[in-house]
C-alpha cells in the first residue's frame, strides 16, 4: 500500500499561500533554493483537482462528465464555471 | 437529505422534462376528475371545466414562473443556460403539485369548501370534525408548497448558476409577479 503525500498548498499556522523555497535533485544532491510560486493548478483543492483531471480524461465532454459522475448537466457544468471563475481570480492575483 | 430539497443537482434537462410532462399530465387528470382547476397561481377553485382548459392552466402555471426565471437568469448569471435544462427541471418541480391537490379531491373536504364558498357567514356553523379536516388540508397543501417552492428555487439556481441574497429576491419577485400576472391570465381561461 502506497501512502501518498500531498503537497500542501496553505500555511498551516496563518492559512496564507504557500511558496516553493528551494528543490532537490536526488540524482547528484544539488539544491536549488530561490522563491517560486506554486502553478496555478497546483493551488486548487483536492476536489478541484480531481474536477481538472475528470475533464480531461472524458476529453472535455461535460455530458460525459455528467454520466459518470452520477450528476446532472447543469451541475457540471456550474462546477466547470465556479472553475474557470477561481482560476481567473488565481491568475489576477499574481 | 440533499437529494430531497435538490433533486436538480442529479436530474435535469430532456430527463427531467419527460418526467416533469407526464406530472403535469397527471395533475390535470387529478384535478379534471375531481373538479378542481386553477384560477389564479398556485390557486385553486372548484369548478368543473373541459379537461383541455385545466390542463392549459397547468401548463402555464409552470411556463409562466420557468420563462420569468429564464430571463431573469440570463440577466443574472456568467454561465451559458440551456432552456431545456430551466424547461425540464421547472416541470420536475410540479411532481409536488400532485400531492397538494390530491386533499381537494375528497368529498368530505370540497363539501365543506362547498358550503364556506356558496355561503361564508355560517363558517361558524360548521362542525367542528369538518373543520378539523379543512385545517388538515391546509396544513398539508402548504407543506408540499413550500417544499414545491423549495425545488423550484433550486432549478432556477442549478439552471441558471445563481445563488445567494439576489437569487432569492429575484426568485420572490418572480413568484409576485406569477401571482398578479397569473391572475389576468388564468381569469381568462377558467372563465
Amino acid at each position: 500500500m502506497t501512502n501518498e503525500r500531498k503537497i500542501p498548498t496553505c500555511c498551516p499556522s496563518c492559512g496564507n499561500e504557500l511558496h516553493v523555497q528551494s528543490l532537490h535533485c536526488k540524482e547528484c544532491d544539488t539544491t536549488i533554493t530561490g522563491d517560486y510560486p506554486l502553478p496555478t493548478l497546483l493551488r486548487l483543492s483536492a476536489d478541484e483537482m480531481a474536477f481538472v483531471l475528470a475533464f480531461l480524461r472524458c476529453s472535455g465532454s461535460l455530458k460525459e462528465m455528467a454520466t459518470q459522475m452520477k450528476l446532472s448537466y447543469p451541475t457540471v457544468r456550474n462546477l466547470l464555471d465556479n472553475l474557470i471563475d477561481k482560476l481567473n481570480t488565481l491568475q489576477n492575483n499574481e | 437529505m440533499n437529494r430531497l430539497l435538490n433533486p436538480f443537482r442529479y436530474i435535469a434537462g430532456t430527463r427531467a422534462l419527460i418526467l416533469g410532462t407526464i406530472f403535469i399530465v397527471a395533475t390535470a387528470l387529478l384535478e379534471w376528475s375531481g373538479g378542481v382547476v386553477q384560477d389564479g397561481y398556485l390557486h385553486y377553485a372548484l369548478k368543473s371545466v373541459g379537461f383541455g382548459r385545466v390542463l392549459v392552466a397547468d401548463v402555464v402555471s409552470w411556463l409562466l414562473p420557468t420563462a420569468l426565471l429564464y430571463v431573469a437568469g440570463v440577466w443574472m448569471s456568467r454561465s451559458r443556460i440551456r432552456p431545456i435544462d430551466m424547461l425540464g427541471t421547472m416541470a420536475f418541480a410540479r411532481l409536488l403539485i400532485v400531492p397538494t391537490v390530491v386533499p381537494m379531491l375528497i368529498p368530505a373536504v370540497q363539501n365543506v369548501m362547498m358550503e364556506i364558498i356558496s355561503n361564508p357567514m355560517v363558517v361558524t356553523s360548521i362542525p367542528e370534525s369538518s373543520m378539523l379536516w379543512l385545517s388538515a388540508t391546509g396544513i398539508w397543501a402548504t407543506a408540499w408548497l413550500v417544499l414545491y417552492w423549495i425545488w423550484s428555487y433550486n432549478a432556477f439556481a442549478v439552471s441558471c448558476n445563481v445563488r445567494g441574497a439576489k437569487a432569492v429576491a429575484v426568485f420572490v419577485g418572480v413568484q409576485i409577479a406569477c401571482t398578479l400576472f397569473g391572475g389576468l391570465i388564468f381569469g381568462l381561461l377558467v372563465k
